[in-house]
């Protein structure tokens, strides 16, 4: 029933069955490397692969009549670096797509928060993709819509909430052109009043444009029907709104974004994005909400004035300002982050100003910090479950360490930030300050910590000891900043929260795989083969009493027939043996010190090759390397532009690489590049001529 | 191929249709020309353990071939055998966990309609914690990429399964996580993972809104309005898209959510005496709808899902404990006494208890499956009690009913071992008749598949489904004999 699996899967597992060879080709053979003869003729983009890739493409499998099948358009890790930085001057554009919305962009966009009933509806993404703003394939299925239409009428909270109550928004309760309709009377409003509350719902509320007549015309339409229905069933006026508004976020229009271009083609075939196309792509890319999203009243205050979330993108696409360098510039500038101690952006979703108050006072936009979470992939950590998470460190048998350590991933006990906020609020600080972010990134040892002085919660007591802090913190931000030893710590890579997102339950589990695999794919956007289904990956459970490093070079880095794959993969994850499962710096392994030692061989960067001490070492090279820091430009290209880079992306790559290097390696500047770019701009006339 | 949406709209049915359902739904029965056959499988994550399936007859007939599996927790271990064991009458309900077969006050024996299978294997789909989506599917799949339909979908996508209900499949379920959809255990195909229901008012509203009390009356009519404008509203849109064709399609699919959900709610509208008729408690007047005990949950779930049945909705169901890697570490607060101290410990704790051999968080877990058993054999019952409409025999004749795990044999299992319990179905060839079903161990000659399992249930379907799941180290094709015929 299933004789073969799909091509890329498929050859995949050839590759890997075939062994040592076959991946060890994979190794990506240098930064420069010179461009190669295009595969497809002069008329076609040039498309450098991998050699893994390559064996993956050049010889396609056929369908089950025999016929050929089209191979994909490479993209991402199959393509190799160096090519996909030389900009040969050829025009950029991307597809035109529409792009549904999102299971947190319609949540904020709704003034709902992510803990509400509304922040469960099921705009998830598809598995497949790598981050949540890639839109391929991603449409509404039945069960999908079955889910989301028992929580739509949360989609209303802010239009059936009364004048002094929480939740209230100014957007709604401010604009007196619909107070005829909201306005709690049996009397029916008349038609002009139906189309100017249809027309504000829908522009400023749930299409966050200007509506086209159609689209009122057509909600008006569902308006006057519930209106009908309102007097036979004696429902009141806030029901109706309710329905009329849920209606409203039906529709196609509110469900998928359009990003197709307007006017017509220029000599390249190519559209350029509407004022407000742009505006919003910006604006969701950033923010992970429309522009002029209405804000909600909290404990704390207003999210928001009447004009919505981000009112500068409105504006800019209102007066048609949007598509100019400058005017990005000045908005990227306005949103990415800054300071605020009050910390009102997360506010939005926890209003608790005992939490407010403890977490760091540098903020960044929805958007940079859901694209740092995707990346280093920690902001699924708390699902992560731990044996023993002390265990091998300075404080294992230390049950408080221990249940401190549940506290960090739950946040249950007290107000202090989670695990996953402080490695939140440590890039955001990284971020605000805005220098040489990739390079600060991997090596800062100035991480948020935990206060623990004047709590008496066995949850609360202790959990600073995953940093390896024996005193006390106190209870302000100053003292939660720590400086941390250069022996120990250097950059996200050896954050707990990184560190235990990428390990399994116990200490002496193969988590150099795991933390290696990642390394390769995500930091030197290389690949690496699938596990093949003959494999049995596990340890000999007979060797439980084994250190990791033991485990792995006598059970698999001695077996020939691993190395094609693990190669790829344990020179990079023993680095992070100094580390527990949890994330701890472990003090002992086994009876032996604990090392971290490793020799990458045959890297992509040549400057990386060599003897590395440990993740210190090793986190301060890749920082270093001008390779990875273009794998980490290939990442944010990814996310804000919601797909994988292709070769036609080059102009686009080196651009933003360009403004990066010359701002002293600013993100802002990496975004604004991004979002004035032809590619982020412009869209194919033809579908599927590129 | 003629479909019944075709027909309804060539007859350019809308709101007016539900005068014409009963009809209709004679014209679907017709279409199937078959016995009805309808398909349940309860998952419970993370490892069912043999030995809680395992009676003192079964145990000795094992014996019997030279295997000795006193105090053996993992059966498959110490399988001697070349060849299945087949025990009759094996007394099923004295194994710990199947105590709910026997006879009580005021229920008969389900012993009688009952098989336990042993034995099998499904290496292919891996072992750990869970093996996702490839339990049902007999791939091996990764967390939240399936690599196959699971064999729920491809049963419900059967015209003689399916026959006139309007929803081909309800998925119910409990999960660790507080969501109200699990996506880890059901695919619709290779990396479309299918929902799973976990909040049982949700499960509730979908399935019954229809026959709620007024308030839930209103909902159905209200949902009616939206889906009514908002396919009106695709029409205006796709008339008006000029668009690529991939992006055109993401619009085409929302407009066929949108009429396939009119259509069922039509349908559904139709059914309003026989769904009265069988309902259950609505979520206003039922604690246990919001227990904080995911097995009282669970029960509420089965419940829902046994109306289900038994009102028409659906021929196939898959209820969910705790399924999927992240979703199985549950507080079984019911069980509480069970607990040494009494202090409750997560699942995943309990689990890594019972793997070291501490007898109580064993017993604890023999008590999780128990339960759910219960839940199992209180739907048979219920199914027992139905005459078949239409043909001879009550609805259990026709329903066949499999307990089986997410992952094999336990906490960290190997896959090497998939206990089972089948219920009902003899009406549909299967051989329930109080037997236990031994296979020879891995790598044992005569080894069987769950996917062999599989097959069986597609044959019981009509179809000649031989090669369920992925080819890759499938030992035998085909149904089992030992089982179906």
């Amino acid at each position: 029933m299933m004789s073969r699996l799909s091509f890329p899967l498929y050859t995949l597992c050839m590759v890997s069955l075939l062994g040592a060879l076959a991946c060890q080709g994979g190794l990506n053979s240098g930064s420069q490397a010179a461009p190669k003869p295009s595969p497809q003729g002069d008329d076609g983009p040039s498309v450098m692969l991998t050699d893994m890739a390559k064996d993956m493409v050049t010889q396609p499998d056929q369908g089950d009549m025999g016929e050929p099948v089209v191979a994909p358009v490479a993209s991402g890790n199959q393509l190799e670096q160096g090519p996909l930085f030389m900009c040969a001057g050829a025009p950029s554009a991307s597809a035109p797509r529409l792009r549904r919305i999102g299971r947190n962009e319609w949540t904020r966009t709704t003034a709902n928060t992510a803990g509400s009933v509304a922040g469960k509806n099921p705009f998830d993404p598809l598995a497949t993709h790598q981050f949540e703003t890639y839109d391929e394939g991603e449409s509404v299925d039945e069960t999908t819509l079955e889910i989301y239409m028992d929580g739509l009428q949360e989609a209303a909270s802010i239009w059936h909430t009364e004048r002094y109550k929480n939740n209230r928004s100014k957007t709604v309760l401010d604009e007196p052109s619909i107070k005829c309709f909201m306005a709690q009377t049996t009397t029916k409003p008349d038609d002009a009043c139906v189309e100017t509350f249809t027309r504000y719902l829908l522009e400023r509320s749930v299409l966050m444009r200007p509506a086209l007549d159609e689209e009122v015309a057509s909600l008006k339409a569902l308006a006057l029907k519930e209106l009908e229905r309102e007097a036979t069933l004696e429902r009141t006026r806030r029901a109706t709104t309710v329905q009329i508004v849920s209606g409203a976020w039906m529709m196609g229009a509110a469900l998928f974004r359009a990003e197709l271009g307007q006017g017509q083609p220029d000599e390249h075939g190519r559209l350029r994005l509407s004022d407000w196309e742009l505006a919003q792509a910006i604006s969701y890319a950033l923010d992970g909400r429309a522009p002029g999203a209405p804000g909600r009243f909290t404990k704390v205050g207003y999210t928001a004035e009447f004009e919505g979330h981000l009112p500068l993108l409105a504006d800019a696409a209102r007066q048609g300002t949007i598509s100019d360098v400058a005017t990005i510039e000045q908005l990227v500038d306005a949103y990415v982050g800054g300071v605020d101690p009050k910390r009102m952006d997360v506010a939005f979703d926890n209003d608790d100003d005992r939490r407010l108050s403890r977490r760091g006072e540098f903020w960044v936009a929805n958007g940079v910090r859901e694209f740092f979470q995707q990346w280093l992939g920690y902001g699924q950590v708390d699902t992560v479950f731990k044996d023993s998470p002390v265990a091998t460190s300075a404080y294992a048998g230390d049950s408080i360490v221990s249940i401190g350590y549940g506290n960090l991933l739950s946040g249950f006990y007290g107000h202090e930030p989670t695990l996953i906020q402080q490695l939140d609020d440590t890039i955001a600080r990284i971020v605000a300050e805005d220098k040489e972010v990739f390079a600060t990134l991997l090596t800062t040892r100035r991480f948020y910590t935990p206060a623990t002085a004047g709590y008496s919660l066995k949850g609360q007591l202790k959990t600073n000891r995953i940093y390896n802090i024996d005193a006390d913190t106190a209870q302000t931000r100053e003292a939660r900043w720590v400086e941390l030893p250069a022996t120990e710590r250097a950059g996200v890579l050896t954050h707990p929260a990184w560190l235990a997102a990428h390990a399994l339950a116990f200490e002496n589990d193969p988590n150099v795989v795991h933390r290696g695999k990642w390394v390769r794919e995500k930091m030197l956007c290389g690949m690496v083969p699938a596990l093949p289904i003959t494999v049995e990956a596990a340890f000999d459970p007979e060797t439980r009493d084994q250190s990791a490093r033991q485990r792995m070079s006598e059970q698999v880095d001695n077996r020939q027939e691993c190395g094609g794959c693990h190669t790829l993969m344990n020179p990079l994850g023993y680095p992070f043996e100094i580390y527990n499962h949890a994330g701890f710096l472990r003090a002992t392994d086994h009876g032996a010190p604990p090392s971290g030692q490793s020799v990458l061989v045959a890297m992509p960067d040549a400057s990386l090759n060599g003897p590395v001490r440990d993740a210190v070492e090793l986190s301060e090279r890749f920082a270093a390397s001008p390779y990875v820091k273009r794998c980490f430009i290939r990442q944010v290209f990814r996310y804000y532009a919601g797909r994988e880079e292709t070769m036609q992306d080059a102009c686009t790559l080196s651009s933003m690489e360009r403004a990066y290097d010359e701002s002293q390696g600013s993100f802002k500047a990496l975004l604004t590049s991004l979002f004035s770019s032809e590619t982020f701009q412009y869209r194919w006339s033809q579908p599927g001529e590129r | 191929m003629w479909h019944r949406r075709d027909f309804i709209k060539g007859l350019g049915l809308g709101a007016g249709a539900t005068l014409l359902m009963p009809l209709l739904r004679e014209v679907w029965a017709d279409e199937a020309q078959s016995k009805p056959r309808r398909f349940v499988i309860f998952v419970e994550g993370n490892g069912v353990e043999p030995r809680a399936l395992l009676s003192p007859a079964t145990e000795a007939a094992v014996e019997a071939t030279g295997a000795s599996l006193a105090g053996a927790r993992y059966l498959y271990r110490q399988y001697k055998h070349d060849s299945p064991i087949i025990v009759p009458n094996a007394g099923l309900g004295l194994a710990s966990s199947l105590t709910a077969l026997g006879a009580g006050p005021g229920v008969s024996s389900l012993e009688g309609k009952a098989a336990v299978i042993l034995g099998l294997t499904s290496k292919i789909t891996g072992g750990g914690h869970s093996t996702e989506y490839g339990a049902l599917s007999c791939t091996r799949s990764q967390t939240g990429r399936p690599a196959g339909a699971t064999i729920d979908h491809y049963l419900s996508g059967l015209g003689a399964v399916r026959d006139a209900t309007p929803f081909r499949a309800v998925r119910l379920g409990v999960a660790g996580t507080n969501t109200r959809l699990n996506y880890a255990t059901c695919a619709f195909g290779e990396r479309k993972p299918a929902p799973i229901i976990t909040e049982p008012t949700t499960a509730f509203n979908t399935l019954f809104g229809s026959v709620a009390s007024a308030a839930g009356r209103s909902k159905f009519d209200d949902r009616k309005q939206l889906l009514d404008f908002a396919a009106k509203d695709m029409q205006r849109t796709l008339g008006a898209f000029a668009g690529s064709s991939p992006e055109r399609q993401k619009l085409e699919q929302y407009l066929a959510s949108l009429e396939d959900m009119i259509e069922r709610q039509t349908l559904v509208e139709s059914m309003g005496e026989q769904l009265q008729a069988v309902k259950p408690a609505d979520p206003a007047d039922e604690p246990l709808y919001t227990s904080s005990d995911p097995l009282e949950r669970f029960a509420i779930q089965a419940d829902m899902a046994t109306a289900a049945l038994l009102g028409g909705l659906t021929n196939v169901v898959v209820m969910s404990m705790g399924t999927g890697a992240s979703n199985f570490s549950l507080n079984y607060e019911s069980l509480l006494q069970m607990y040494p101290g009494q202090d409750m410990l997560g699942g995943h704790d309990v689990r890594h208890a019972a793997e070291k051999g501490n007898q109580p968080f064993i017993d604890i877990l023999h008590a999780v499956t128990r339960e759910q058993i219960k839940s199992m054999a209180k739907m048979a019952r219920a199914l027992e009690a139905t005459p078949e409409a239409g043909a001879s025999g009550t609805m259990l004749d026709h329903t066949v009913m499999l307990y089986m795990s997410d992952n094999g044999e336990k906490h960290h299992s190997n896959a090497e071992e998939w206990a089972m319990l089948m219920l009902g179905g003899q009406a549909i060839g299967f051989k329930t008749d109080g037997r236990s079903v031994v296979y020879p161990k891995h790598k044992n000659a005569n080894n069987r598949q769950v996917s062999n399992v599989f097959n069986s249930l597609g044959h019981a379907a009509g179809q000649d489904l031989n090669d369920f799941g992925a080819d890759d180290g499938r030992i035998a094709q085909g149904p089992l004999s030992e089982l179906w015929s």
